[in-house]
């Protein structure tokens, strides 16, 4: 079989692979913390069809080996860790971090987890929850009676107790950091998991050394751009175009191949 | 002096096709690579032996494919010549670059995990933003952590490519002067392979391929003439 009949489909499939990313990342486009990520593509193994040989007798005909390669394959998806725009909605429980780091929160299954999303709510038992209810950090409790929630720029959370009332420290955000934040693991529902290529977290709280403040009545939107990934849609569109004419110029050569014995 | 070849048409022509049948699959992998970064696109020329029929010779094609901001400091790419060394399985290999990480032992990995090399060793990064000069100088903190090495081909050298983005380096090693080294932090390059031109060589490929063909069922045809028209028995 022609073997650019293989190469060539790698090279649709890793198209389709990236159109998918690209899908995904318009489709977020109004995420409250999402990053964008990208596909990356290595070239695959070569394979030496013809070795270096000596024509003739005189040096100057020796002819270097051919190698030929056999496609493309995907290596990573790797997200960009960059801050997204941070964008006013006025509520006293949105807050957005600005710089590195994430909000440590429990899943059910007692695990912890990782998210930049900070639109939290209060649960039914009056703890700070995401919007998925899920606890941040080891439960900061917010009183029903108290009103006038801040959370001030270093994590400290404080109400005061009606109109007037004195002001309380109910509790402090702390955040979590990681060597190698692309390496994390996306779970959906804007929640990350820690794996063995993120490196352990570190916990500190904002405006620690490393760590970013919090900014409340904001939340940070999706930094995925809407033009770059319309571009990068097109010429991913084209290369898979490109690549299926391969496929079809490859068939057309073992049809002639075959035609000669008729 | 040699004896001259004996000219077999059938056989030339046989040879001319497995020529284009690998300028296919050349083309092929160049289309497969069109968005894999720092990929060097491969050319196809055939050489005449002995003035019979056409072997296939491959070349790379070096020139500096098309570099775009991503404004992700961990994107190095080349302008102009030379290479990155990083630590492979069997031994040091060549890069162009690309999106390189920060693993869990804080070392600046490429996309396989293989440590990007320095003059000291595998790139240690201590927690906090870095920055790395056109020269390859790696600074954090306001101090120097290690300068990457670049290393360049000799011209006119074919090297070795073993798959994934990375390169055999050759017998003789030459280190680039700072001075000519061009390294850019934030930026990709992209695959230097030009789609139109390959679309091009493929219709050229496809025609040239039937061509021959086509003389190989002429010769067929006049052979097919001598052993019924003129060896009839009597």
């Amino acid at each position: 079989m022609n073997p650019a009949l293989r190469t060539a489909a790698t090279g649709m499939a890793a198209q389709q692979t990236r159109t998918d990313v690209i899908a995904n990342n318009l489709a977020n486009v109004n995420t409250t913390g999402f990053k964008r990520s990208r596909a990356q593509f290595e070239d695959l193994l070569y394979q030496n069809i013809q070795g270096p040989s000596v024509l003739g007798s005189s040096e100057s005909n020796t002819n270097p080996a051919i190698q030929v390669g056999r496609g493309v394959r995907l290596t990573a998806i790797s997200r960009l860790n960059t801050q997204g725009a941070l964008e006013q909605t006025g509520r006293s429980l949105d807050v957005a971090i600005d710089g590195d780091g994430f909000f440590p929160v429990q899943l059910p299954t007692g695990n912890t987890a990782y998210s930049r999303d900070g639109s939290f709510q209060i649960s039914d038992q009056g703890v700070l929850v995401t919007s998925d209810g899920y606890q941040i950090g080891d439960g900061i409790k917010i009183p029903a009676e108290v009103t006038d929630v801040t959370i001030s720029a270093t994590g400290v959370v404080s109400g005061s107790k009606g109109q007037g009332g004195e002001t309380e420290e109910l509790g402090r955000i702390q955040l979590a950091r990681f060597a190698n934040p692309a390496g994390l693991e996306a779970m959906g529902q804007n929640i990350f998991a820690a794996t063995p290529a993120s490196g352990e977290a570190t916990t500190g709280y904002p405006q620690d050394e490393g760590f970013g403040r919090l900014v409340q009545g904001q939340l940070e939107g999706s930094n995925v751009e809407i033009v770059q990934e319309m571009v990068d849609m097109i010429s991913a569109q084209r290369a898979y175009e490109i690549n299926s004419k391969a496929v079809k110029a490859a068939d057309e050569m073992s049809q002639t191949a075959t035609d000669m014995i008729r | 002096m040699p004896n001259p070849p004996t000219i077999n048409g059938m056989n030339s022509a046989a040879h001319a096709l497995r020529y284009w049948e690998r300028k296919q699959d050349v083309v092929a992998n160049n289309l497969a690579n069109v968005s894999t970064d720092g990929f060097k696109a491969q050319h196809v020329f055939g050489k005449l032996i002995d003035g019979m029929s056409p072997l296939a010779q491959a070349t790379s094609d070096l020139s500096t494919g098309t570099l775009h901001d991503t404004g992700n400091p961990n994107d190095l790419a080349i302008r102009g010549d030379g290479f990155l060394v990083v630590k492979g399985e069997n031994g040091e290999r060549y890069t162009r670059g690309g999106s390189f990480h920060i693993d869990d032992k804080k070392q600046l990995v490429d996309a396989d995990g293989l440590p990007l090399l320095g003059e000291k060793g595998p790139i240690k990064l201590a927690d906090g933003p870095f920055s790395i000069g056109k020269d390859g100088e790696v600074t954090q903190s306001g101090s120097v952590v290690d300068k990457l090495r670049m290393e360049s081909a000799p011209k006119g050298t074919e090297l070795e490519r073993e798959g994934n983005s990375l390169w055999v380096p050759p017998a003789t090693r030459s280190v680039m002067k700072p001075e000519t080294r061009d390294l850019r932090q934030g930026v990709l390059e992209e695959s230097n392979v030009n789609s139109i031109t390959s679309m091009i060589d493929m219709v050229a490929i496809q025609r040239s391929f039937s061509a021959v063909q086509k003389s190989i069922q002429e010769l067929d045809k006049s052979n097919q003439t001598i052993t019924t028209d003129i060896a009839r028995p009597l």
